[in-house]
């Protein structure tokens, strides 16, 4: 895997960040493509700023080259500014991370037509996007690899995470579709199903809450894991960066959706 | 190096997979513990694995015994006081009964439970020997080899020609297994997973190679490792289904599906059945 470029979107934090570490440690170079904020995100709670960017950088940088660019999936020609920006700095493209994801819940009839296509246009076109941006680049590359951040919600239906689980299950789909479609070009296609990662998606989203106090938070947090997942941990960005590379460098393997979860999801 | 002092049991490893695992498991620095039914071809493994500098001790006899199963741990735990990894490796096609009872049902119950003997019992029996001893330290990992043939249905044409259903039956048990096992041992920190390779010409799949270009018409003559070539090729699509990057797999992509998944960099990973088949089963 030395030297090999890396595009990592929704990477300034969380998974896409544990993602970029693990690349980078492993001596690739990691192009780190997130929102970038000026100011307070509209989302439900706060998605990548500024800072989240500098931060990245820094922490990311510390383990091997990295450099980073704005990108918003849901717009076409942002994703080809960031290809474009990632071909310019390294020389070429050999693996595309589409991990951008937003997530909203709550019953269906309450449920906003808008907050429904954000949170398509993020997790599912944001792949299509990208994709599309990215193959040309990817063609040219001797062992060129996408990895899709679905989720174990790509599995299985949840009550009031019908956009969400929705999304996930396209985001599935596709990567079928593209190891299909994508391997006579020799571009292998998976997915990870991440489980519960104590990230600001599932801490200030995901985890029903009624109190903003962090000690009961963790609390919470703590007797979900306990009570869901057969190992009863936990799962980590490390896990998921682990995954990721596992999956990039697996030269036999493609269309396949490999669950992360401590055993939460197993089909 | 990723298990560095790890003790591994890989059963079977005298050749094909179970050889290409232990391998494997040894350039990351795990102590192997190979067995295999032939003791020309498990020594033969246990010189490749000496030569990459690894610890390894052997025991060779028929591991469907579970009297050897159980001998294969006591040697382990006394040769090493522990045991971190078990790859169950164990496997077979139908073999020609002694003989096989003379009614109607005879042939078919005498494969089947052939089959389930060389298949999924042995399987069975050798996680019950080691669990035991993982429970109590809190740690382990277990690696069951399913297929393919255990993820989805072959054609009518390869399942009369090359794979007994009995084999994918068995093998769907062990997925299955591996599911109900990663619930129950999770709490005791142990991951189990299987492994579903692909079409990899080991020794099982030269003579099945053997077997196409003997007995079935249209590839009477040809060069049994060309015929089989033509697997992953997609030439044969009323017999095999497309492998997209149309190249076979190999016994070191299986080995390296196995370090993953017995590695720190796969702790919160089990229950899992990972394809390593060019993508031809898509799950």
């Amino acid at each position: 895997m030395d030297n090999r470029v890396v595009l990592v979107t929704g990477g300034a934090r969380g998974i896409g960040l544990g993602i970029v570490k693990a690349f980078a440690s492993i001596g690739c170079r990691v192009m780190i493509a997130d929102l970038g904020l000026e100011s307070e995100s509209e989302w439900n709670y706060g998605l990548a700023n500024k800072d989240d960017m500098d931060k990245a950088i820094d922490s990311a940088g510390a383990l091997g080259e990295v450099a980073s660019c704005g990108l918003d999936v849901t717009d076409r020609a942002s994703c080809e500014n960031a290809v474009k920006a990632t071909v310019d700095r390294f020389g070429q493209l050999d693996v595309l991370i589409n991990n951008a994801g937003v997530v909203q819940t709550g019953p269906v009839v309450d449920f906003s037509e808008e907050d429904w296509d954000s949170v398509f246009a993020v997790n599912t076109k944001g792949i299509f996007l990208m994709a599309k941006a990215a193959i040309p680049a990817l063609s040219e590359s001797d062992n060129a690899a996408i990895v899709n951040t679905a989720s174990i919600a790509g599995k299985k239906g949840h009550a009031n995470m019908s956009a969400y689980c929705g999304s996930k299950f396209a985001a599935v789909g596709i990567t079928q579709s593209l190891a299909f479609e994508l391997a006579p070009k020799a571009i292998r296609v998976n997915a990870i199903c991440p489980g519960i990662v104590g990230t600001a998606m599932w801490l200030e989203h995901l985890m029903p809450m009624n109190t903003t106090d962090a000690d009961e938070k963790n609390r919470t947090f703590e007797a979900n894991v306990s009570q869901e997942i057969p190992l009863g941990r936990p799962q980590s960005v490390e896990d998921m960066g682990q995954a990721a590379v596992y999956l990039a460098s697996a030269k036999n393997i493609t269309g396949i959706a490999l669950s992360v979860s401590g055993g939460i999801e197993m089909n | 190096m990723k298990l560095q002092g790890q003790v591994a049991i890989v059963t079977a490893a005298g050749r094909g997979i179970g050889k290409g695992i232990a391998l494997a498991l040894a350039t990351e620095g795990a102590r192997l513990v190979v067995n295999s039914f032939s003791e020309k071809t498990l020594a033969n493994t246990v010189d490749a694995i000496k030569e990459l500098g690894a610890e390894v001790i052997s025991l060779s006899g028929d591991i469907t015994d579970p009297l050897k199963m159980i001998a294969l741990r006591d040697l382990a735990l006394s040769e090493y006081g522990q045991i971190d990894i078990l790859v169950n490796n164990v496997g077979a096609g139908p073999k020609q009964s002694e003989k096989p009872p003379e009614h109607e049902l005879g042939l078919t119950a005498s494969v089947w439970d052939g089959l389930y003997g060389q298949n999924l019992k042995p399987v069975v029996l050798m996680t019950e020997a080691v669990i035991p001893h993982m429970k109590q330290r809190k740690t382990g990992k277990v690696i069951h080899i399913s297929s393919i043939a255990g993820r989805t249905s072959l054609s009518d044409k390869a399942l009369n020609s090359f794979v007994h259903p009995a084999y994918g039956a068995m093998k769907a048990a062990l997925i299955s297994y591996t599911q109900t096992q990663a619930e129950m041992f999770g709490p005791f920190n142990i991951n189990v997973n299987a492994v579903c390779p692909g079409i990899i010409y080991t020794d099982a799949w030269k003579s099945g190679a053997q077997n196409a270009v003997q007995n079935i018409p249209e590839y009477s003559g040809m060069d049994p490792r060309e015929w089989f070539e033509g697997i992953a090729k997609g030439r044969y699509p009323d017999i095999f289904d497309r492998t997209p990057l149309r190249r076979e797999q190999t016994v070191e992509d299986i080995g390296n599906a196995v370090i993953f998944l017995v590695s720190q960099d796969s702790m919160n990973i089990t229950g899992q059945s990972l394809m390593v088949d060019g993508g031809m089963v898509k799950i």
